[in-house]
């Protein structure tokens, strides 16, 4: 244990001796693991948050298709799919876009008169059911009343960016050009921003009316397959899915389709920073050997003293590992730590904006963060391993020289 | 600067990044078991919905993507080979035959 712990303030001598090294080889890899673990954390977040609204999303989206490209859905199939074997609910559902000034917002039209209920979904996921009215994210206000057609429930980024409050009167021109009315009855709150933001929520008429979908037509149908054990869930989904395809005009979504296509969008553009990642991590570790080298050279002397008075090669081998060790640990904590700071208090600019879309139609809303441990304990190991390897090589080569010649060649 | 300091910052930075990920992993476990019935009530599976629409695609790597395009969540091109019910009937309506 003695040994150890010399052996170990030994190499923490290194570490400060050798300023420049030390500089280089912690502001190199400190620069990757943050710029690895920021996009990490913020891309691992935006998959969560689709995973989690994925949950409570339809087991089938069925859509219309016209001309290879989405369009409306005739209401006509909903008694055609609502005799498919296993259907269990189906509930239709009118939403678009719309800009109010420099803003792109969601105008999303739901059927309050048959909506599934929470319990319903609660009941499907396989909770248990809690007997309780469904507790809406408000900040102020009160959710859509099913009687009342011009009221509306906005995000808190649409509230902010209109100036609006419970109770204003806002007049939007519609696509068709007419200009609608509606009541804000309530504001949802900065919780669910994330889902929220550009979110204006009405009653499924009043959307048709402000996107003037034709009386037999709506955006998709929302089915709901019958409750079963998960393991026979995903069958079932298919089976169903298989069904309502054989409907012209028809296709068929399901969650899992989503999933993949929302990891492989967020996949892809924090892949396109892990190649810059990549490339910042190659030339880390040219670095950090080169510097090693150097190091080695100017420290054979001390190599040869060491050796001299009676260190082993073993010996020599562990101080610089334990240096390694040491410096990658700490230029991973740097570099995680800046991370951190840069995505949850820094809000990650501009590496939002690129994972988001375009920045500037966006109402602002924070960014989902997931700092998971599988990221945390990767982002050390690429910190730590490549320097484990990139000393431990010049270092063997240095002490398996004879004390004499190392002392001789290194004055030379 | 003494070995100890390093040292001290080593384990005042681990143990920071360490806090920092079990507050994340327990709050990401609280947030999914609790009931969330906008999300249900709603049922577009995204994060921020207008991220769906084309205009909101990211213009250094979608300007391309025009092919399916507006389906929630779903994003152009990711979707084309990877809808499995898609009913493209014109696909497999044809003959090919000599004279």
């Amino acid at each position: 244990m003695k040994r150890f712990r010399n052996l170990l303030n030994y190499a923490l001598n290194c570490v400060t001796r050798y300023k420049l090294r030390t500089l280089v080889i912690l502001i190199a890899l400190g620069v990757a693991a943050s710029a690895f673990s920021s996009v990490a954390f913020l891309s691992d977040g935006l998959v969560k948050e689709g995973a989690l609204s994925l949950k409570y999303a339809p087991d089938l989206t069925v859509q219309g298709i016209s001309s290879g490209r989405q369009s409306l859905i005739s209401t006509k199939y909903i008694n055609n799919i609502a005799m498919a074997p296993g259907v269990l609910w189906i509930s239709q559902r009118i939403w678009g876009y719309g800009n109010i000034g420099n803003m792109l917002v969601a105008v999303v039209g739901i059927d309050l008169n048959n909506t599934i209920t929470t319990n319903q979904t609660r009941s499907l996921l396989g909770n248990s059911v809690v007997d309780q009215a469904p507790a809406y994210p408000l900040e102020s206000g009160q959710f859509l009343d099913a009687q009342s057609s011009s009221s509306i429930v906005i995000g808190k980024g649409v509230a902010q960016l209109l100036g609006a409050s419970v109770g204003t009167v806002l007049s939007i021109v519609t696509e068709s050009n007419n200009i609608k009315q509606y009541n804000v009855v309530g504001i949802f709150n900065s919780e669910s921003s994330i889902y929220s933001a550009d979110l204006i929520l009405m009653n499924l008429e009043s959307a048709r009316q402000f996107f003037s979908v034709p009386e037999d037509k709506v955006t998709d149908l929302m089915v709901y397959v019958s409750p079963v054990d998960a393991s026979t869930k995903a069958s079932l989904v298919n089976v169903v899915a298989r069904q309502i395809a054989e409907t012209p005009n028809c296709r068929v979504l399901t969650k899992d389709v989503l999933l993949k296509a929302q990891e492989r969008t967020y996949g892809d553009r924090s892949g396109f920073f892990s190649i810059v990642w990549y490339v910042v991590l190659i030339a880390v570790a040219i670095v950090a050997f080169n510097q090693t080298i150097v190091v080695g050279h100017e420290s054979k002397f001390e190599v040869g003293l060491l050796k001299a008075l009676g260190f082993s090669t073993s010996d020599i081998i562990q101080v610089r590992l334990f240096e390694s060790l040491v410096l990658g640990t700490l230029a991973g904590a740097v570099g995680l730590t800046v991370g951190i700071i840069y995505d949850s208090v820094l809000g990650a600019p501009i590496l939002k904006d690129f994972l988001l879309g375009w920045a500037n139609l966006y109402p602002g809303f924070p960014v989902p963060v997931f700092i998971s441990l599988q990221t945390v304990l990767f982002t050390f190991a690429v910190t730590i391993v490549p320097l484990l390897f990139a000393t431990v090589v010049p270092s063997w080569l240095n002490a398996t020289v004879d004390p004499d010649i190392a002392m001789r060649g290194a004055r030379a | 600067m003494r070995a100890r300091t390093i040292l001290f910052f080593v384990a005042v930075l681990t143990v920071f990044v360490f806090f920092a990920c079990a507050s994340s992993e327990v709050s990401w476990l609280n947030k999914e078991s609790a009931p969330e019935p906008l999300r249900q009530i709603v049922g577009l599976p995204s994060v921020a919905i207008g991220n769906l629409s084309p205009s909101a695609r990211n213009p250094g790597l979608e300007l391309l993507c025009t092919g399916l395009y507006d389906v929630p969540g779903g994003y152009c091109s990711y979707f084309a080979p990877g809808v499995p019910f898609i009913n493209f009937t014109m696909a497999g309506n044809f003959t090919i035959g000599e004279k």
